[in-house]
């Protein structure tokens, strides 16, 4: 008589049985023939598009990777308790822990990563490449490597609206800049966006919550009616009224910097004079314009522009839980032992929220970045030659027309930016789980 | 006199009328003394000892004092930042729970050397090399590696461990414990309470247990407050309180401990009626309605806190009636 064995499941049944392995697989799927799709209608032959279908391969493959390597299977034994209290874990690890079981979560992180590397490298390398061989920008031969898919900036009148080649992986725009160094750029735009977006509204809104929601009582009701009254404004009508005012400060900078372009001519030319009543036309407030336009690029206000409206969702947040963690007894402990309102604030009630608050701000992340790609679909925000996935993609949709589609102008950034915000999501879904400890299977 | 309450009052108004949770309490702590409270639930223990360590909110809790003296400084009248040089440093606190009052997201370590840090103004590397042997004297095994271990990691016994570490940290004056053993068990009780005593003998700490236990009152105090519905109704000496109660609620709470020689299967003796409602108390003795001596006198006046006639000993009841000899009813 045979003693019954139970089979361990293969991991890679673990990752076609996880509930969430339908959804995925079918959106890779549909993602995979839509791309195809769009290719037939623009009547792209295979064969220029290798990169894209590389690429494609590349993630499908990365998420199954994932979900087959780096999670932990489903039906894997949970640690013994002697093994955990041998490791010894803090809460956060234990949700470390959850989080790698959840297979849509790790994928999304990786592919992520990947996606930021591949963004930043570009923003790097343009950026260094440079110094490091010690020539400018321009200089670097028409077919290098650097100008072929580094140098988002450079324009090539003779290569306008080529679709993706193997020179050009995504093709180029209207100005014959390569698509592929645009989107690795805009994709880094896009990401610091999101990311100082987030680092601005969670360090704001917690403390703001978490404040008002210790003190309570007359503070409390004040600092929530401010956050009700922001709510009641319209969030983009907010961001659109500080970029117009900053675009008009970048223009007043802008005159400025040319006349003193001028002035600093006419000296070099020996025209003292002239330099001299040049310099004498410029105001101080001209003069501050300038300085604070040099400290402050518009770029950095579109950060902190965004991130300043976005806390309010967060105070709220933040200030229900301290409500709770307030009355919770190592609160009146920690009173107890004669710490003062700030420590008790910062040490004791803010690790409480990190659970929350890190849900929220994975949820931020993508929330901020649509906004930025709202304000540079709109016209705000991003200006040439910088770019972000939503300029990009407004400006594809402006070549995406039916005589002639220039379908890669759209369909890259979008994808990118879409990936990302799915992966964003998902990271996010995962971690409220794991942070979760009733959740804890 | 370490401490020396007068007169103190604590009343919460709410929507139903103000709850007198402490109505008047006379309380004397001498240098090293162990001073035992108990009473039943509701009684107002846990608010006298939060109103003690300037806890309790204010407002929306009115409170009121002659004085409450702590080391020749009135902490009623003491500004929220000499409050705070005080709590944890020189009057400090145990709690009942050792499960919610650790906060989870911090090390064993970091809580304990909070106060060290607060009050001592010590490094953070002097303050780790003291919370380990902190550690080690409250007889937490391997102090060095536990030091970096979250609460969850701990049991019961060793967190309740770790709070009175924390709370005997700055080497306080006074220790006020609220009931530092309901939520253990009993054998861990045993050793948390030899813990506590022998703190207070190598230290000359002194210390306030709050406890409904009478049992953990007996075995740790030199003297013993009963409460009840806020005010103290006797007050003594361990040993003769326990042999010869002189207020009926104290006897009825000792008759109604369970004794090892009762009969099998009998009732358990218990306080009939209800603890009373303490926003609507009743205009005589508040015990009177349950009280079996009750005489009219009882729900005329409110009976003041007297010396116990015929004693050698400083006794002091609240009650109009010589219950001693007595039995219920005659």
């Amino acid at each position: 008589m045979s003693i019954a064995v139970t089979k361990p499941t293969t991991r890679r049944r673990a990752w076609v049985e996880h509930p969430l392995s339908l959804p995925i697989n079918v959106s890779m799927v549909l993602w995979i023939l839509s791309f195809i799709a769009v290719s037939l209608l623009a009547n792209a032959p295979w064969a220029v598009t290798p990169v894209m279908f590389v690429w494609l391969l590349a993630n499908s493959a990365a998420i199954v990777y994932v979900g087959m390597h780096l999670t932990v299977p489903l039906d894997a034994p949970r640690k013994s308790e002697s093994e955990v209290v041998a490791e010894g874990t803090s809460l956060f690890r234990d949700a470390m822990y959850r989080l790698r079981r959840n297979q849509m979560a790790t994928g999304s992180m990786v592919i992520l990563l990947l996606l930021m590397l591949a963004c930043f490298s570009q923003f790097a390398l343009f950026h260094l490449i440079p110094v490091i061989k010690g020539k400018d920008r321009a200089a670097f031969a028409s077919d290098s490597f650097y100008a072929l898919h580094l140098d988002h900036t450079r324009t090539n009148e003779g290569e306008t609206y080529e679709p993706p080649t193997a020179q050009h992986w995504f093709g180029t725009d209207s100005l014959g800049r390569d698509l592929f160094a645009r989107t690795l750029f805009g994709g880094s735009v896009s990401f610091l966006v999101g990311i100082v977006g987030t680092v601005v509204s969670v360090s704001v809104g917690v403390s703001w919550g978490a404040v008002a929601g210790y003190f309570g009582g007359r503070v409390d009701e004040w600092m929530m009616r401010i956050v009700d009254i922001l709510y009641g404004l319209p969030f983009l009508f907010l961001v659109i009224l500080i970029m117009t005012l900053v675009n008009g400060l970048g223009n007043v900078a802008s005159s400025t910097d040319q006349k003193f372009a001028e002035a600093a001519a006419a000296e070099k030319a020996g025209d003292t004079d002239k330099a001299n009543a040049i310099l004498s036309e410029i105001t101080p407030d001209q003069r501050t314009a300038s300085i604070v336009t040099k400290f402050m690029p518009p770029i950095v206000v579109v950060f902190v522009a965004i991130g300043l409206v976005s806390w309010l969702t967060m105070a709220r947040i933040t200030r229900g839980q301290v409500l709770s963690l307030k009355e919770r007894e190592f609160v009146v402990a920690a009173r107890a032992i004669g710490a003062r309102a700030p420590r008790i604030i910062f040490r004791h009630i803010v690790p409480n929220l990190m659970g929350p608050v890190i849900v929220y701000s994975t949820l931020t992340i993508p929330e901020i970045m649509l906004s930025e790609a709202f304000l540079s679909f709109v016209g705000l925000g991003i200006s040439e030659p910088n770019c972000s996935w939503g300029s990009l993609a407004s400006e594809g949709l402006a070549g995406v027309n039916i005589i002639k589609p220039y379908w890669w102008l759209m369909v890259y950034p979008a994808a990118a930016l879409s990936l990302s915000l799915f992966g964003l999501n998902f990271i996010g879904d995962g971690l409220r789980d794991a942070l979760d400890p009733r959740s804890a299977k | 006199m370490l401490l020396d309450v007068k007169n103190l009052k604590t009343h919460f108004p709410t929507q139903t009328g103000l709850v007198r949770a402490v109505n008047g309490i006379d309380l004397q702590v001498r240098e090293g003394a162990a001073v035992g409270i108990v009473g039943e639930s509701g009684s107002g223990k846990s608010v006298l000892s939060m109103t003690m360590m300037g806890l309790v909110p204010s407002p929306p809790a009115i409170i009121s004092a002659d004085q409450v003296q702590f080391e020749g400084k009135d902490l009623l009248k003491a500004t929220a930042s000499e409050m705070r040089q005080i709590r944890g440093n020189r009057l400090a606190m145990i709690f009942q729970d050792p499960m919610t009052s650790l906060n989870p997201f911090l090390t064993i370590g970091d809580q304990l050397s909070e106060p060290l840090l607060i009050h001592k103004n010590l490094t953070s590397s002097q303050a780790k090399k003291r919370v380990i042997e902190l550690l080690a004297s409250v007889g937490i095994p391997d102090p060095v590696a536990r030091y970096r271990s979250y609460p969850h990691e701990f049991s019961g016994g060793m967190r309740q461990r770790a709070m009175v570490a924390m709370a005997v940290a700055c080497g306080p004056a006074l220790l006020i414990a609220d009931e530092p053993t309901t939520a253990l068990d009993v054998t861990i009780q045993a050793q948390i309470l030899e813990l506590m005593q022998s703190i207070r003998q190598n230290e000359g700490t002194a210390v306030i247990l709050i406890t409904h236990d009478m049992g953990v009152a007996a075995g740790f105090c030199d003297e013993i407050y009963v409460m009840y519905a806020g005010r103290v109704v006797e007050r003594g000496p361990t040993e003769r309180l326990f042999a010869e109660p002189t207020h009926p609620y104290t006897k009825a709470l000792l008759s109604s401990v369970p004794r090892l020689d009762d009969p099998p299967g009998g009732r358990f003796r218990t306080i009939p009626g209800q603890p009373p409602d303490l926003t609507n108390l009743p205009v005589g003795c508040a015990f009177s309605p349950r009280c079996p001596y009750v005489i009219d006198t009882c729900r005329k006046e409110v009976p003041p806190l007297t010396t116990v006639p015929g004693e050698s000993v400083a006794r002091e009841k609240a009650c109009f009636v010589e219950i001693r000899g007595k039995e219920a009813g005659q």
